[in-house]
């Protein structure tokens, strides 16, 4: 990586997006101290990122996870909780109340190697949700979940939403990141394309807009002369700004249309994220 | 800044666990295969022969050789792979995301196992004084301990170092023995001395051990360079293990 910079502040919900090999993983290797970097700083809270670690501890949950595929999920756990210094009296309280907030509980005394890919998710989840961090690290959170845990999943980073503590995750998803991060870091080649603020940006902006009409389409091509009608019912709108989409579907529902659905062909961040990546026609 | 810090006291239990689990079961299974067999075998022979206990010039270098064999055995398998074994996969990612500092982790790892280790060399030494002779047991356990410090530390240096250490590690041993030898039979092959210099001084561990157990004074100078090789190398891999990548 280089030409990295940037600081994130107390309380904000950070994601990192970013084709394959872009240098994710790297970023968050460096962030958690696991390797240096050949030049240059990092700090977290005014620390070196192993110290930082050593003293205080991060909740991070890898892209895999590599547990040895012996231990049993209670068992994994719990030798987390050992380490991330529970006091015995509670190491046992807290695994089970883990477990139990991750849906692992039937699958506990399973072996690492008998869980199905997305319960091994929901291990690494829960070792990472374990202790009451100022710092957590969730690296491709979703990957192999279900879609029901994957909502759960956003519920959870709303819960963990605090003034003092900051949530880095790392996702390919980048639906996911608009519906829980405030700012979201696209890198790509081991550089940083952009920042993307999401808290209010990229919603005035022009944008072209899928329009499901379950009575009067016609009306509504009325209203948007550009539009095209790509199947019966669905308009194709081009980019447009928020108030002239708005004008138009008011004077289209007052002909008469009738609109089930209104939806951005393309988020905010998706077309950040195009634009960041596109030129140096990356892998993504 | 008050967070709690791991709790590596209740931790080292985990490690035991594991340590007997694998390695201590792999080095007590070979061991009684094949270190134990033999003594047994003439234990019989024996008592057949005469119905009374078997003579000690008989038992000892049997005994002696199963000790240097545990000795070779035990501490190639309980270092081996202790640090790459977790870094190659990436579980050091969740270990080392808690407040757990890394060279007290694994410097207590490799006290684990050494206890480990000497405590089945005393299980079944005494096994054997119970069921055999009397063993100088206690002698047994000491040689075994010199021979963890030595090549437990050079393993683990070689671990923080390299994926698939054990086998440089029984390349060392090998060559110095290779060389020891050649430096008895063939004394006018002088290229042999400067290698035995600048390598690990395993071929002095065998003559070591058998004085510990003899009872007998070990060459102290030998004593020493063998305990301060092993001492060396575990400090250097407890300073290297911060520098290097923790993960590949």
């Amino acid at each position: 990586m280089s030409d990295v910079s940037f600081a994130i502040a107390a309380g904000e919900v950070v994601g990192i997006a970013g084709p394959n090999g872009a240098g994710k993983s790297t970023l968050i290797a460096l962030l958690l101290g696991f390797i240096a970097p050949t030049t240059g700083t990092l700090r977290i809270d005014g620390r070196a990122p192993r110290q930082f670690v050593e003293e205080t501890g991060i909740g991070y949950l890898p892209e895999l996870i590599p547990l040895n595929p012996a231990w049993r999920a209670d068992e994994a756990i719990t030798r987390m909780a050992v380490l991330g210094g529970l006091p015995a009296a509670v190491v046992r309280a807290r695994v089970d109340d883990v477990i139990e907030r991750v849906g692992l509980s039937e699958h506990r005394r399973k072996r690492c190697k008998e869980l199905s890919k997305g319960n091994l998710q929901k291990v690494g989840l829960a070792q990472a949700l374990l202790r009451d961090e100022r710092v957590y690290v969730f690296d491709e959170p979703t990957h192999g979940l279900d879609p029901v845990w994957t909502q759960r999943f956003r519920a959870l980073i709303r819960e963990l939403r605090r003034p003092d503590r900051t949530v880095l995750i790392a996702s390919h998803n980048l639906d996911e990141l608009e519906r829980v991060a405030d700012r979201v870091i696209i890198i790509d080649r081991g550089r940083i394309q952009r920042i993307v603020d999401l808290r209010g940006a990229g919603v005035t902006e022009a944008t072209a807009y899928r329009v499901r009409a379950a009575a009067g389409a016609a009306v509504l091509l009325g209203a948007f002369p550009t539009a095209v009608e790509q199947v019966p019912g669905e308009i194709t709108i081009p980019a447009v700004d928020l108030a002239t989409l708005n004008r138009g579907l008011a004077w289209a529902i007052g002909e008469g249309a009738v609109i089930s659905a209104v939806m951005p062909v393309e988020s905010a961040l998706e077309r950040e994220f195009r634009s960041a990546v596109q030129p140096a026609g990356g892998d993504a | 800044m008050n967070a709690p810090r791991a709790r590596l006291g209740a931790y080292a239990w985990w490690q035991l666990r594991d340590y007997a689990a694998g390695p201590g079961l792999g080095t007590l299974v070979i061991t009684l295969l094949v270190g134990i067999a033999p003594i047994i075998a003439v234990m019989r022979a024996v008592a057949t022969g005469t119905g009374g206990e078997p003579p000690d010039e008989l038992i000892r270098p049997l005994f002696n050789s199963f000790v240097q064999f545990l000795a070779l055995v035990g501490p190639i398998m309980a270092v081996g792979s202790m640090v790459s074994a977790d870094r190659a996969p990436g579980l050091t990612r969740f270990l080392f995301a808690k407040p757990v500092g890394v060279p007290q982790y694994y410097l207590l790892m490799w006290s684990v196992r050494g206890a480990g280790l000497l405590a089945i060399t005393a299980v079944l030494s005494l096994a054997i004084q119970v069921l055999v002779a009397p063993v100088a047991w206690g002698g047994a356990v000491m040689g075994i301990a010199l021979t963890w410090l030595h090549i437990g530390g050079v393993g683990f240096l070689a671990s923080v170092l390299v994926p698939r250490d054990s086998v440089y590690v029984i390349g060392l041993y090998a060559t110095t023995t290779l060389l020891a030898q050649f430096q008895r039979i063939a004394p006018q092959w002088e290229w042999v001395d400067p290698l035995l210099v600048v390598l690990p001084p395993m071929h002095k561990l065998s003559d070591l051990c058998v004085a510990l157990m003899d009872g007998t004074a070990p060459a102290w100078n030998d004593l020493w360079h063998v305990m301060g090789w092993g001492g060396a190398c575990l400090a250097l891999g407890a300073v290297l293990i911060r520098r290097l990548p923790l993960v590949r």
